[in-house]
């Protein structure tokens, strides 16, 4: 059987499996490309695409694919590939599989799972196939389709390069070292809820390189934890999603889901390469890059499925091209972020403040600490001040000073307090009282993913004929007991809080109306679409919109609610037009 | 068209309510929307009750004096033509009801306006996606 036979084979054994239990689709932007994962049936979609959600893009319009991954398990003869086992190949190191590789074609075999991955390089196609999901070990979930990735990546010029990755809108650092070094603790020390030195988090074991431009992709959401540094990071406990199985296994943190507003997905440009070292003391020491180099260049050569001098030669120009260090952890303490957050370039002092940022509030209860903790997290909020929080609380009954004052050394917020007369009348108030020239609005029971107000401050800046940006917004449930957290796909909306204006615009078309009880978010932008604003569109998840029982928004988008969202939408189209008749 | 068709609105598609007497339908999958109003949305009330174009001839031609019938009858079947044509009515069975009696009007030639200018952002919330219970859609948006 030749690797072009076997591939054909196989993925004609897929086409068998799709017809007989349906077919799901996710896509995914890794680094720079488009990957569309088709499963057939639903028993891989969630243990494959869970450490990658937070790359996902919208399903439909996405455009085509770079790669298609086909992806299922099953050991019926007609739905599986031939000869699919090992023992009738001959194999390479590290479960390649040489006899079923060419030119074309890269095989792995994933001996721990029984299963195998397969890249067609002409094709833009591969295959990902296992006899059971169950059989599948955290490890891959925690990090699913590496050996395409890796192949993939190295074709492109780019490297899946084993190690963690932490930054901020300025750069990242890059973690190195050997598993066990420390790397993946000192990533996750970024998501202490007691750490404002305001790093994300990018990556914790692979993170994909573009050589080129020197800068770094997240690929994976999730970070492993062993017992000693969860006792450490309690704060990671919750979000175990492998707990019951903690004696044999490390733990899977799912960072996306636990810490929304903290995942960076990049590119962001290497500011420094470092090397977790566990011995006492703390702080960063300039290191020279040949020791750096020979920890990361042996495990990224060991982790990949096709070691090559080229990879060498990348992490070698990589690695003499930033400062090095080595970054002491002392043994059963939390690695002190803010030693690293002083490799990464300081912010530029801003003469003015260019955003306010509009937060109306009704009795929010525990969210408000997580959108403002999701405000904290945009890059200009570094400095309190550089970013205008304007806080309107819309007479809740509920003493919210607390929360606010918990902010008070990270960010400049003002609070206004006003008799209870809707969301409108309080974002309404926030921009009389705007100083910037840029406006963007967070529901208190929100969150903005980490860096998504510099991406859309930057396409504002660069578009100077362009007064809205608009991104994307993904729902987010989280279950109050469980903690576990759903995402739904990319989706673009009417909701403001994805949006930025520039101020100007509200000169121009008024303020949102507070007379309307629905749609109030609609009837402002079929007033600037009718006053001709130039408004862009962005790819970028802009805002994670959270539902739940009690908000009013999130009854009302199917059934009755739904109606009642049309009616509206027809009274202001019917408003919109006698506007212009007249 | 014969006389005794009648007509269902398509609700899949299309959102539609009457807002000081002039109606307008939101086109949900293409973003476009129309108005009808004076004679247009007297025809359209009538629709919505399920006559037949007949019915909706007489009913409307009683209504308005200075009028023939056949000018009555003309813009009719060209406004639901033009219906029919954009998709908003689907043949369906008569009520047999009769008609609700119109206030006396002035018969105007019945007109359906059509705007396209707001298509991107009438598009964009796909409320009309999410089923009842709201969430997670993964049954419809799973499927490749």
């Amino acid at each position: 059987l030749t690797p072009d036979d076997f591939f054909t084979r196989a993925a004609d054994a897929f086409d068998r499996a799709v017809h007989a239990r349906g077919v799901f689709a996710r896509v995914f932007r890794i680094g720079i490309w488009r990957v569309r994962i088709c499963f057939a049936g639903p028993d891989l979609v969630e243990p494959l695409t869970r450490a990658l959600d937070h790359l996902r893009l919208n399903d439909t319009d996405a455009g085509p694919a770079d790669l298609t991954v086909l992806a299922w398990t099953g050991t019926e003869a007609d739905q599986s590939p031939p000869e699919a086992d090992a023992a009738n190949w001959q194999m390479g190191h590290n479960g390649f599989i040489r006899s079923l590789s060419d030119e074309r074609f890269a095989a792995h075999w994933m001996f721990a799972a029984g299963g195998l991955q397969m890249l067609d390089r002409e094709g833009g196609r591969a295959l990902f196939w296992l006899r059971e999901s169950a059989d599948l070990p955290y490890w891959e979930s925690g990090a699913p389709l590496r050996f395409l990735f890796d192949a993939w990546l190295q074709d492109r010029g780019w490297l899946l390069v084993h190690g963690a990755a932490v930054g901020n809108g300025r750069g990242a650092i890059l973690l190195v070292g050997a598993g066990g070094s420390g790397k993946s603790s000192t990533a996750l020390a970024c998501l202490s809820p007691h750490d404002d030195a305001g790093v994300d988090y990018l990556a914790d074991d692979y993170v994909a390189l573009n050589p080129e431009e020197g800068t770094v992709y997240s690929v994976y959401s999730s970070g492993k934890v062993d017992a000693s540094s969860l006792a450490r990071m309690p704060f990671l406990e919750p979000y175990v999603a492998n707990a019951e199985r903690l004696g044999q296994e490390k733990g899977l943190v799912f960072v996306h889901e636990a810490f929304p507003h903290k995942v960076r997905l990049g590119p962001l440009p290497v500011r420094a390469v470092v090397q977790p070292v566990i011995q006492p003391g703390a702080g960063c020491r300039p290191t020279p890059p040949s020791a750096i180099l020979k920890g990361l260049a042996a495990s990224t050569m060991l982790q990949s499925a096709r070691p090559s001098a080229a990879v060498l030669t990348t992490l070698a120009r990589l690695v003499s091209t930033r400062p090095t260090f080595e970054f002491n952890v002392a043994a059963g303490s939390v690695p002190e972020m803010s030693d690293l957050a002083a490799l990464l370039p300081a912010r530029s002092a801003l003469t003015r403040r260019s955003v306010t940022v509009v937060v109306p509030c009704y009795n929010p209860g525990p969210y408000l600490h997580e959108a403002l903790a999701s405000i904290c997290a945009q890059n200009g909020a570094r400095q309190p001040g550089a970013l205008d929080v304007v806080v309107v609380d819309d007479g809740s009954d509920e003493d919210i000073s607390p929360v606010l004052r918990r902010f008070a050394s990270r960010l400049a917020i003002r609070y206004e307090r006003q008799v209870q007369q809707g969301p409108s009348a309080a974002r309404n108030r926030g921009i009389a009282l705007a100083q910037s020239e840029y406006i963007a609005f967070l529901d208190q029971d929100d969150l903005w993913p980490a860096g998504s107000l510099e991406i859309r401050e930057a396409a504002l800046t660069e578009h100077a004929d362009i007064d809205v940006v608009h991104g994307r917004l993904r729902n987010l449930r989280r279950d109050e007991h469980t903690g576990a957290t759903q995402f739904g796909p990319p989706r673009r909306s009417f909701n403001v809080g994805g949006m930025l204006f520039r101020r100007r615009v509200f000169e121009r078309t008024g303020v949102l109306d507070e007379r309307l009880r629905f749609s109030e978010d609609v009837d402002l932008l079929v007033r600037i679409t009718e006053a001709g604003v130039g408004c862009r569109r962005i790819d970028d998840v802009c805002l994670y919109y959270r539902r739940h029982g009690s908000a009013l928004t999130g009854r009302l988008q199917g059934g009755e609610g739904g109606r009642m969202h049309l009616s509206s939408w027809a009274y202001i189209l019917k408003r919109s037009l006698d506007r212009r008749r007249t | 068209m014969t006389s005794e068709t009648a007509y269902r609105i398509n609700t899949e598609r299309f959102a539609r309510e009457t807002v000081d007497g002039e109606v307008i339908v939101i086109d949900m999958d293409e973003g476009n929307y129309f108005s009808m109003r004076g004679s247009a949305a007297r025809i359209w009330q009538l629709i919505e009750e399920g006559q037949s174009a007949g019915a909706i001839v007489s009913a409307l031609g009683a209504s308005a004096g200075g009028v023939t019938r056949s000018e009555v009858e003309t813009g009719v079947s060209a406004l639901l033509a033009q219906l029919v044509d954009e998709g908003i009515l689907l043949p369906a069975p008569a009520s047999g009801t009769t008609p609700a009696p119109l206030p006396s009007e002035p018969f105007m030639t019945p007109v359906l306006e059509k705007y396209t200018e707001m298509q991107d952002l009438l598009t964009l919330d796909p409320i009309h996606e999410v089923d009842e219970t709201g969430w997670p859609n993964r049954s419809r948006s799973d499927k490749a």
